[in-house]
Parts: structure tokens; sequence; C-alpha cells
């Protein structure tokens, strides 16, 4: 799956959980500093991405999924040992 | 002896629509507030009926974000609470308690939180709905929305769970502990309840052998939160008292009832001819027995014949909710010096004054309120008209 | 207002089944965790606290057993102990006008669970008459009070207070309400949860759950071990228990809740609930922090809570926080969670009446968070006036408990030492 792509998904599923507008979610952005995202939707968010690509995140893993772009790394990379 | 306790804020959700004019209206009219149910699968019931909150928008009051995680049961009470909280200051809210009433409370969160664990594996079930499957998470959510952090209660018990928070609140602040408290009840009709109701055979028409099938009462939902305060206080306020609170009581058992309104008689010195509102929980269902037969051995003995009414033939049964709405009722009826139709009364209530189906003009002093549950609890609440 | 003893004590606990075999399992810091038999719908095994061998027809009929779900059963075996210790017949228990108030987290989620699973494994939940209002019936919470209320034969009132993980506080503050304002003169109050596959899998899924073993204010604690159990403790009123030559184990002295308003699992970053609640607690008790010789906490093991009840003593104790001993018996029966904070409080009872404090075990690695005096491993012999039972909950709900060593004389009469 393309980079972008990716992106994209996840964005709007971080939108989603955490009602906050996709417009305004910068990739790069800390979610818990920058849009006080509380815990629970954080870990709301492993569990979404954890179902849309059949990945298991482990709780070191969590600090990565704190933005946009940190969760796609960790999504591809997940992604590319599932293949190997 | 403690101190005098008043109802100085109310916040009615239920099929009648949200607030307290909506609730008064419907009762006023002696209407039945059930309709056809398909929010949910009612699969294998010919006539599905409840009485449903309809049109319900709580958006409307509690804003867009943060309710997408929350069950209807939370939403409700949300709801009522931001209703009788209106125009609080934050230093009031931060000295009042809060005690909430439910019968069934999160169960809807918490079977779904089970299907989820068989549906989607445990692997993948959801962190953030995992804290609505606790019984005290919809006070919580109360706590946290409107920053109360003196006290948070939760009571479960049946259909005289409402009538218990009421009554606790009451005990708190008679005591002097807390000035003020937030209580009352809460409970959704979801498609357990409903199926639950329905194969208990205590949908109306079903099983009943005395009611023709449009008597009886349907399974409902609501939520109801009354704001308690030490008398002195309020009026130190300015703030007008609805009504004052005079006793409460809870007794287990058969004659449950008869002791705890004998005990609420004995100690606040009120006589049986004084009360002249029953506000009764009829729903046509065996417990009620229980009812009838304290009124009969205590108010009918004596000969009074006080006017009863029954609001849950109009809003159905609510559970958590049903005992401070029929304590709303019954404040509603002292202000405005009128009983209304009771939508469903059994026969067996006809030792009393059951208004015929009409509206009555009628001034109250003190009301009854009894409540009685399946299993085995028993609850009564004595009001004095607020001078 | 009246005085509020207590009378006696009843539990079923992982380690151990009544008080005194419970008070062995203290005094030797024995565990009752392990590997447990429960089984979950993901058919993954759990560590837990599971109480082993529990046969209900020892405290009922087997009529009366087959309409029960366990928690029932546990509570109504906890609360017969606690009557027979306290030695009340049964027309003594309606003269006074005995009632009952019952705290769980969960309450009867086993059978809830059973017609959840029917329902989705097998279709058929919701089509054989009447089983669904029964099932649904049987799971409610209340439903765990009226099996006693109707069992034991209570005429007074029955409350089930479902405040989660603090629901036994809740519970023993309530009836000690009841007796000081003269209402009854004999109170049941305890708490009860049996396994729940909710707790399990939800505690697991917010990364709470340790995975063999809690080890309270360790530096390496991995979280909590979820637990069953039942508590009840007899609560008097000082005149009826003197009046009948009970053996008085404890004085209750007074309670404090207060409540986070931050957030349904995280506790507030200061403590803000759990300072209240001390603080309240000893306000209506009348006693300075000097008073408090033991801390019973509420140590769950996991990083936060251990972390900000830690902050809470301090800011409430101040340089004492220093002195008075606090542990978790967590660490040896895991997290029970209606019945935990129950349990705790009759542990603080035997400890008031027994000058003894129960240890912290796992203990291995301080954590520089965590700076107390946690009583690591072993149990300590030493006069315990006052103990304070802290108990916390989702939804931020907080909650202190005092229990003191009962003086006829008067409640302050340690007070002068």
């Amino acid at each position: 799956m393309a980079m972008l792509e990716i992106t994209e998904e996840i964005k709007s599923m971080v939108a989603e959980i955490t009602e906050l507008e996709p417009e305004l979610l910068r990739p790069d952005a800390s979610l818990t500093r920058e849009y006080q995202v509380d815990s629970l939707a954080a870990l709301e968010i492993a569990v979404a991405l954890e179902k849309r690509y059949g990945v298991s995140i482990a709780e070191e893993h969590l600090p990565r999924l704190d933005s946009i772009a940190g969760s796609v790394e960790l999504v591809q990379e997940l992604l590319a040992r599932k293949a190997s | 002896m403690g101190r005098e306790v008043v109802i100085t804020g109310l916040g009615t959700v239920s099929c009648f629509g949200v607030g307290l004019e909506a609730f008064w209206r419907g009762l006023v009219e002696g209407r039945r507030g059930y309709g056809h149910l398909d929010c949910f699968s009612t699969a294998g019931v010919p006539e599905p009926v409840g009485c449903r909150v309809r049109d319900f928008n709580p958006e409307q009051y509690l804003g867009k974000k943060g309710l997408r995680q929350l069950d209807r049961n939370t939403l409700l009470l949300l709801t009522a609470a931001h209703l009788a909280l209106s125009g609080m200051s934050a230093e009031e809210l931060a000295e009042l308690g809060l005690v909430i009433g439910t019968s069934f409370g999160s169960l809807s969160s918490i079977y779904g939180y089970e299907i989820d664990i068989n549906r989607e594996g445990p692997n993948l079930i959801s962190p953030v709905k995992f804290p609505n499957t606790v019984l005290n998470s919809p006070a919580s959510r109360v706590n946290i929305a409107h920053n109360l952090t003196a006290y948070s209660c939760t009571i479960c018990n049946g259909s005289t769970a409402g009538l218990d928070a009421l009554g606790y609140a009451f005990r708190a602040v008679r005591r002097g502990d807390y000035a003020a408290f937030l209580a009352g009840g809460g409970d959704e009709l979801n498609q357990f309840i409903f199926m639950g109701y329905h194969s208990l055979s205590l949908l109306p028409g079903q099983g009943r052998s005395s009611a023709a099938p449009e008597k009886g009462v349907p399974p409902g939902e609501g939520a109801c939160l009354l704001v308690l305060e030490e008398e002195a206080r309020a009026n130190g306020k300015r703030r007008p008292a609805f009504a004052r609170i005079r006793g409460y009581e809870n007794c287990f058992g058969e004659d449950g009832l008869e002791r705890a309104i004998s005990y609420i008689l004995d100690k606040t010195g009120v006589e049986p001819r004084e009360v002249n509102l029953v506000v009764v929980s009829a729903v046509g269902t065996r417990p009620e027995r229980r009812e009838v037969r304290a009124l009969r051995n205590i108010l009918g003995r004596q000969g009074c014949r006080p006017a009863i009414f029954a609001p849950k033939g109009a809003v159905g049964e609510c559970y958590g909710a049903g005992g401070p709405l029929q304590v709303t009722a019954a404040i509603m009826a002292m202000r405005e010096g009128m009983v209304p139709p009771s939508a469903y009364l059994p026969a067996d209530y006809d030792d009393f004054d059951c208004g015929g189906g009409r509206l009555q003009k009628k001034e109250i002093n003190y009301a009854l309120i009894t409540s009685v549950g399946c299993d085995g609890i028993n609850s009564a609440l004595l009001l004095q008209k607020c001078c | 207002m009246e005085r509020v003893v207590v009378t006696g004590l009843g539990l079923v606990a992982p380690n151990g089944t009544g008080r005194e075999e419970f008070w062995q399992a203290l005094l030797e810091g024995r565990p009752g965790i392990g590997a447990v038999g429960f089984s979950t719908a993901g058919g993954r095994s759990f560590y837990g606290g599971e109480v082993k061998d529990f046969n209900p027809l020892n405290y009922m009929p087997a009529h009366r057993a087959a309409k029960m779900g366990r928690s029932s059963q546990l509570a109504l075996a906890a609360a017969r102990l606690a009557l027979e210790d306290a030695g009340l017949s049964p027309s003594r228990i309606k003269r006074c006008n005995t009632g009952l108030v019952l705290g769980t987290t969960m309450g009867e989620s086993q059978v809830g669970s059973h017609l959840v699973d029917s329902y989705c494994l097998h279709g058929d939940g919701f089509s054989r008459p009447g089983m669904m209002g029964r099932f649904i019936r049987r799971s409610t919470a209340f439903s765990i009070a009226s099996h006693l209320a109707t069992d034991l034969d209570l005429p007074g009132p029955v409350l089930t207070v479902p405040t989660a993980c603090a629901a036994g506080n809740y519970a023993v503050a309530h009836a000690y309400d009841l007796i000081r304002d003269g209402e009854c003169r004999v109170m049941l109050a305890g708490g009860v949860d049996s396994f729940s596959q909710v707790a399990f899998y939800g505690f697991k899924r917010i990364f709470a759950l340790a995975p063999e073993r809690c080890q309270p204010f360790d530096l390496h604690r991995k979280g909590l071990i979820v637990s069953e159990g039942a508590a009840v403790l007899v609560l008097e009123s000082m005149e009826s228990a003197l009046m009948r030559g009970a053996p008085v184990v404890a004085e209750v002295l007074g309670y404090g809740m207060g409540c986070d308003a931050h957030h349904m699992t995280v506790p507030h970053p200061t403590g803000l609930g759990a300072v209240l609640a001390m603080k309240t607690a000893m306000k209506m008790a009348g006693l300075a922090t000097g008073d408090v010789d033991y801390i019973s906490a509420h140590g769950t093991g996991t990083r936060a809570n251990d972390e900000v009840e830690t902050r809470a003593i301090k800011s409430v104790f101040g340089p004492l926080a220093y002195q008075v001993p606090v542990s978790s018996i967590k660490s040896m029966i895991g997290h029970t969670m209606g019945a935990a904070s129950a349990i705790e409080a009759l542990t603080c009872c035997l400890a008031v009446s027994r000058d003894f404090i129960p240890p912290t075990i796992n203990y291995e690695e301080p954590d520089p968070e965590c700076d107390l005096d946690y009583v690591p491993n072993h149990p300590r012999w030493r006069p315990v006036r006052v103990a304070m039972s802290n108990a916390y909950a989702f939804g931020g709900n907080c909650s202190s408990l005092l229990v003191g060593k009962f003086y006829a004389g008067g409640k302050r009469q340690w007070a002068g030492r």
C-alpha cells in the first residue's frame, strides 16, 4: 500500500476517534501535547490500526502512535515484517 | 433533629420530551407516552411498544464534542444534569454532592463488550468503551462534565433505585455533611431490557388476567435529577424551593413498605389524614400487592382517602428514573394545586380517591411517594409543600 | 450521634476463608494468585486470585444456590460467616432493623456473560420463553443484595452501591451513616465480585494487567491482577454491642469521599479526589495526621495509581508521610474489585485489634516516585490505634475510611499518649 494512501487513511481514522477536523491535523504534531488527545483515545487509535491493517501493536510501540507520521511509519514497518 | 431539606432544582427527561414543562403537560393531558419501537430489533414480538424518549438530541444541550463514546443512559443523565444545574455558580458546584440511582445502568455497555469479545475477539475490543462497563460510569461522567468533585455515588437498586438515591442525598444534607446534592436516577430502554420485559410477559396485555390489552405499563426510559439543598442555605441565596423532603425510609420484605411508611409518619409526627396525595408506582405486576396492602393498612384503616396518582402508565416503567419522576409529579401537583389523571391504575387502588380519570383540583400539603421493587426492596418518601 | 463499632468479620478471599484463615495468610504473607480455572471467550488463560474449592452448599441449601450467580454465593458465604462471628441471632437481626449495603463492580457478570455467549454463539438467547428476562434479572448487580436479604431475613434498608473498585468503602460508610443517624442498630456492609471476562480483557486492553504477579509500589510493577472474593462486616451501634456483651473488634471513626472529576481511568495528576477523601475522613473523625498509624493503600500495582496515591499521601501527611507505614494487600490477593475495599476494611479492623501491619509482598526495587515505607515483604507488629483504608475507582471515585482501636470510655482515650 502506498504511503500517501496509508497517511490519508490514518489521518481520517485519527480524526474520527479524536473528533478533530482532519484538515487541522498536522502529520508530525504530537496528539497528546498539541491536541490534548486523551490516553484512552490514543489506545483506541491502536485498536483501529490493528483492525484495519491486521497487525499487532505492543505496549512498547504506543509512544510512536503519538503522531500521524509515527503511526504511518509503524504500520509500514509492521506490514513489512508481516510480509517477510 | 438535623437540618430541613428542600428541593431547589429539577432536570427531567421523559418520553414526553426534555424538560419539566413537557413532562407535566403530558401528565395533565392524560397522554400515554408509548409508541412503536423501531430503534432496535424486536424480532418475535407482535406489538413492540415502549416509552422511548423520541427525537432525543443530546447535542442540543451538551454540545457536539465527546459524546461519541457515551451510551444512551449516560446521555439522558447528562441532559437531566444540564437542566437541573443551570444557573449554579462554580463555587456551588464545587460543594455539590452527586448520587445517581439506576436499575440496569451500564447493562447495554457490559453486554455490548461481551458481544465484542465474542465476535471481534478479545484483542480487538475497544479501550474507550471499557470504562463504560462499570455501573458508576454515568455518574462519573456527570462529575466530569460539571466538575463536581465533592462526592460521587451510584445506587443500583432495581425499581426503587431513584427514590433511594434521593433518600441517600436527603440524609447526607439533613445530617449536615453536605450543603447540597444533585440526586435522582436514570435508565435507558434498550434491546436487552425490552426483550427481557417481553420474555417475562410484562408487556401490556401479556399474561395479565385482570387487564385489558390496552392497559398495563410498557417499559420506558428517562432521567430525572433533583437538587436537594439545606433550607436555610436556599433561603439565604433567595432560591425558591419546590418542596420540602420530610422523611424517607427503605425496608426489605413483604411488609417492608408498611414499615417504611409508618416509620416516616412516626418520626415526622405527620398524621395519616394529613397525607392528601400518594404518588404510587403501580405498573400492574405482582410486587404491587405490597403497595396496595401498605396503603390500605396505614391510610385506609384510619379512614383516609388521599388522592392517588400513578404516572407510570403515562411515562412507562423507567426504573432508575421512575422514583424521581414520581417525586417530580408530586411537586408539580403541589405547586399547581391539581392532580393529573392516571393513565393506568389497577382497580386495587379503588379504596382511595383515584380521580375517575379526570384532572382534579386539589390543595396538597403532604405527598407520599412509594416505590416497590420486584426483588423485595420497598421505599417511601414524604414531601411537604413549601409556603 | 451514635458511635459505631464492628462486631463481626466474614470473608471469602483467594488466600483464605473466614477471619482466622485469612489472618494466618496475612501473617505469612501468603499469596493467593495463580493460573485460574475460569474460562474466557477468547480461550486465553489468566493469572488471577481465585477462591478455590468454594462450595456454596456449606452456606446455603442447593435450591437457593441454584438460583444465584457466583457473586451472590460468595457474598452470602461472607455474610453468614460475619453473622456467626458477631453471634447475632435471627431474632436480634429482626429487632435491630438490620439492613445491608453491598458494593460491587461487575455484579453478577458471569450470569450476563453466559447470556451473551448463548445469544452470540448459538443465537438462541432471546427465543426461549422467560430465559432472557430471568437471566437479566439474575445478572443485575442488585440481585445479589436481594438474595442476601431474602436468605438472611433482613428487615431493614437494602442498598447496592456499584461504585466500582471503591464500592466496599462506600458500603461501610453508608452503613456507618445509617447507624450513627439512629436509623438502624445493626448493619451488614461489604463487597463482592466474581471473575469477569470483561475485567480480564478490559484491563489487558488498556495495558493495566500484570502477567503473573502484583507488585505495588515496586519500580518494575506491571499492573494489577484480577481476583474475586467477598467480605462482609457487621456494624453495630456501640450501645447495642455493649448491651449484648458482643466482642468489639474495632470502631468506625469516619470516612471521606472525593471525586477527581477528571478522567474515567486516569487518576488526577495531583490526586485531587484522593487528597479530598483523606482530609474529609480525618475531619469527620476529628483526627490529625499524627493519629494514623497505618495506611492500607489502594495500591493496585499499576504505574499511575501507585505514583499518584503516594503523591496524595505526601500532600496530606506532609513530612509525617515517611513515618506512617503504607501497605497494599493486593500484592497478596490481587484486585478483588468490588470486594477489595471491604476486604481491606476488614484487614484494618484486624490491624487495630491485633496491633499488626500486613506487608506489601513482591517488593523488590524501590521506585524513586514511590518513596514511602511500604512494609516490604514482612509483616510488622506494632501498636496501631487508627488505620486508614484508601480505595479508588474508575471515574475518579475516591474514598478513605478510618477505623480505630475500640475504647468503651471514649474514642479519643489513646490521644493523650
